[in-house]
């Protein structure tokens, strides 16, 4: 690990802590909602972006982390915060026979198929009496009310795991593993030349990917203390996670930090101004599109070759 | 008895030929142009509105009239997204690209269509279609799922036409094959392009107005029109017209019988055989 990766992941404890007994309530929400959205784009940028599996289900994930969370902890004794660290474990495991079976679909199919499998999920959550039905769940751990501000504990481990994902993701693409992962990003076909097992590691990086997405997802729901499949599967985490990797600049680390302020700070700007969210909405595709028509990377590539050209001249 | 089998047969088959009409125009899209077009669901609802606005300004309109209506002012935006964006997506060596531009393209129009008609739902009703019987042989049929059904088998012979007996076809199907050939031919490529654009947009409407007169749309029904399209177009296979009907058929008739047995259950069932399909498939090694 690098001097400064280190110094980053002891600067985040302290932040940490200040985040979650500094700042008051209504900011707390909104720094949970986007941390909790910068960790899903980054997985959802790990999968699309250097694993090459764009997919428009990542909102399986989210529900799924929610609702196993809620279950469990509702129907056990086991504390909350123990149920949160179980439960990516559980939806990355139960990720491995379904990529073994979606990883036949190619591309376009894949991507879809995937939407298909978060649409099943939802419609089956919908009609299970014991996981509420239509009706969602209340956290409601071992029976008894949600005691204290959860917000402010998940404050505090979205902030520093959002900026441990980042230096644990530098470190991972410097280990073998992880430099397969780049040869896989840049040439697929090469890099099963070079002796890549390209269908074990998109595995892997699936499972990831859902384990990820499912701790960012249970976590946001246990600040609401509520969901319910029509919010826990909707289509806008995918839609709000594809913007910001599409905006920041896909395949790269910094792309998503970027493009979740951007999309935080345009949101709250135009509702400020009185913009509905159908409005804020259809900005937001206009700009994906033209960001992806002049600059396919997205911004944050664009701006490291701005930013780099005097060097190099010199 | 016969008559619930024989009633859940043809609304099966009625249903299906209007699910093969809601793959046909994304067939024709991803087999011609290469694109995913992930609009295609909002092309169906934008078709469905355009005809009950029609409809609301002009209550006497015939029914060929309000699908004239929702095929020109969906085929016209077809061309013009073609041409403003899709098409310069395609030039990228990324197929992602295109992909995530109609995506982004999907949330525009979802949110303009809540933003203009409202997120009510909308039926239509022309002429008292809906309510209107035929009897053919001591079996009593509703005239408006035949006629869908007849505009659905219409659009596919004058899509198979189209494709396999004209001059335009021809090109089409060259650029599909071959586009630098096809160039070198002589052929303008974009040209075709935009026409194959616009009629995958116009054929989405045809299938919004059947869908409307069927049962009702919100601006939010993109999303389900778009995944049971995929999926006739996977289980169908891209480029044959008869796999597409076929496929529609099987998901037609699986969401007739499901509504019967679950009217709660949506979408799930349909969702679910194309699921097993899809795995029965990929333990075969059947895909690719």
């Amino acid at each position: 690990m690098r001097r400064f990766e280190l110094a980053a992941l002891c600067l985040a404890v302290p932040a940490a802590f200040a985040a979650a007994w500094g700042i008051d309530p209504g900011l707390q929400f909104l720094l949970v909602e986007a941390l909790v959205l910068f960790l899903m784009a980054q997985m959802w940028n790990l999968a699309a972006g250097y694993a090459g599996q764009v997919s428009f289900g990542q909102q399986l994930f989210v529900g799924a982390g929610a609702y196993a969370l809620f279950a469990i902890a509702n129907a056990t004794a086991v504390p909350v915060w123990v149920v949160l660290a179980v439960v990516p474990v559980l939806v990355g495991l139960a990720a491995i026979p379904l990529g073994m079976v979606m990883f036949h679909l190619k591309h376009a199919y894949f991507a879809i198929g995937m939407w298909v499998v978060a649409e099943i999920a939802q419609q089956l959550v919908l009609i299970t009496p014991w996981l509420g039905g239509t009706g969602g769940l209340t956290l409601r751990p071992n029976g008894e009310p949600m005691q204290g501000f959860p917000e402010q504990l998940v404050l505090g481990l979205a902030l520093f795991g959002s900026v441990a994902l980042v230096v644990g993701l530098r470190v991972f693409l410097r280990t073998p593993m992880g430099l397969a992962t780049l040869a896989m990003r840049d040439n697929p076909a090469a890099a099963e030349g070079a002796g890549v097992d390209i269908r074990r590691l998109h595995l892997i990086l699936f499972a990831l990917t859902a384990a990820g997405t499912a701790l960012a997802g249970a976590m946001y729901y246990t600040t609401t203390l509520y969901t319910s499949p029509l919010d826990a599967f909707q289509v806008n985490w995918i839609v709000a996670t594809m913007f910001i990797v599409v905006i920041g600049g896909i395949g790269t680390l910094t792309g998503p930090a970027i493009g979740t302020v951007l999309m935080i700070t345009l949101r709250e700007v135009m509702t400020a101004y009185g913009f509905s969210g159908d409005q804020y909405w259809i900005v937001m595709g206009l700009i994906s599109i033209v960001t992806l028509l002049f600059l396919p990377r997205g911004l944050w590539p664009a701006l490291q070759a701005v930013l780099s050209r005097p060097r190099a001249t010199t | 008895m016969i008559a619930t089998l024989a009633d859940i047969l043809f609304q099966g088959l009625t249903l299906g030929g209007l699910y093969g009409m809601i793959g046909a125009g994304l067939a024709l899209s991803y087999g011609i142009l290469k694109v995913v077009q992930l609009a295609h669901g909002e092309f169906i609802t934008l078709g469905a509105f355009l005809a009950v606005g029609a409809v609301a300004l002009v209550p006497w309109l015939p029914l060929p009239a309000a699908l004239a209506a929702a095929f020109v002012g969906c085929a016209a935006l077809g061309v013009v997204t073609q041409a403003a964006a899709v098409e310069r997506a395609m030039s990228f060596r990324d197929p992602v690209v295109p992909m995530l531009v109609t995506f982004g393209l999907s949330i525009i129009l979802r949110n303009g269509l809540v933003e203009t008609v409202g997120a009510d739902l909308r039926g239509l009703d022309i002429g008292g279609l809906a309510q209107a019987n035929v009897t053919i042989a001591g079996l009593t049929l509703g005239l408006l799922p035949l006629v869908s059904l007849g505009i659905a088998l219409v659009a596919f012979a004058g899509l198979g036409l189209l494709v396999f007996r004209t001059r335009l076809g021809r090109e089409i199907r060259a650029v599909s094959d071959r586009p630098d050939i096809a160039a070198l031919m002589g052929i303008r490529v974009t040209h075709v392009h935009l026409i194959v654009a616009g009629l995958s947009a116009g054929l989405a409407a045809i299938a919004g107005v059947l869908l409307a007169m069927r049962a009702s749309v919100s601006p939010f029904s993109g999303i389900g029109h778009l995944l049971i399209a995929f999926e006739v177009v996977v289980l169908g296979g891209l480029g044959s017209i008869k796999g597409v009907l076929l496929a529609g058929l099987l998901l037609g008739m699986t969401q007739v019988i499901s509504a019967r047995i679950d009217p709660n259950a949506g979408l799930l069932y349909v969702h679910l055989v194309f699921f097993a399909a899809l795995v029965w498939r990929a333990l075969r090694g059947g895909l690719r």
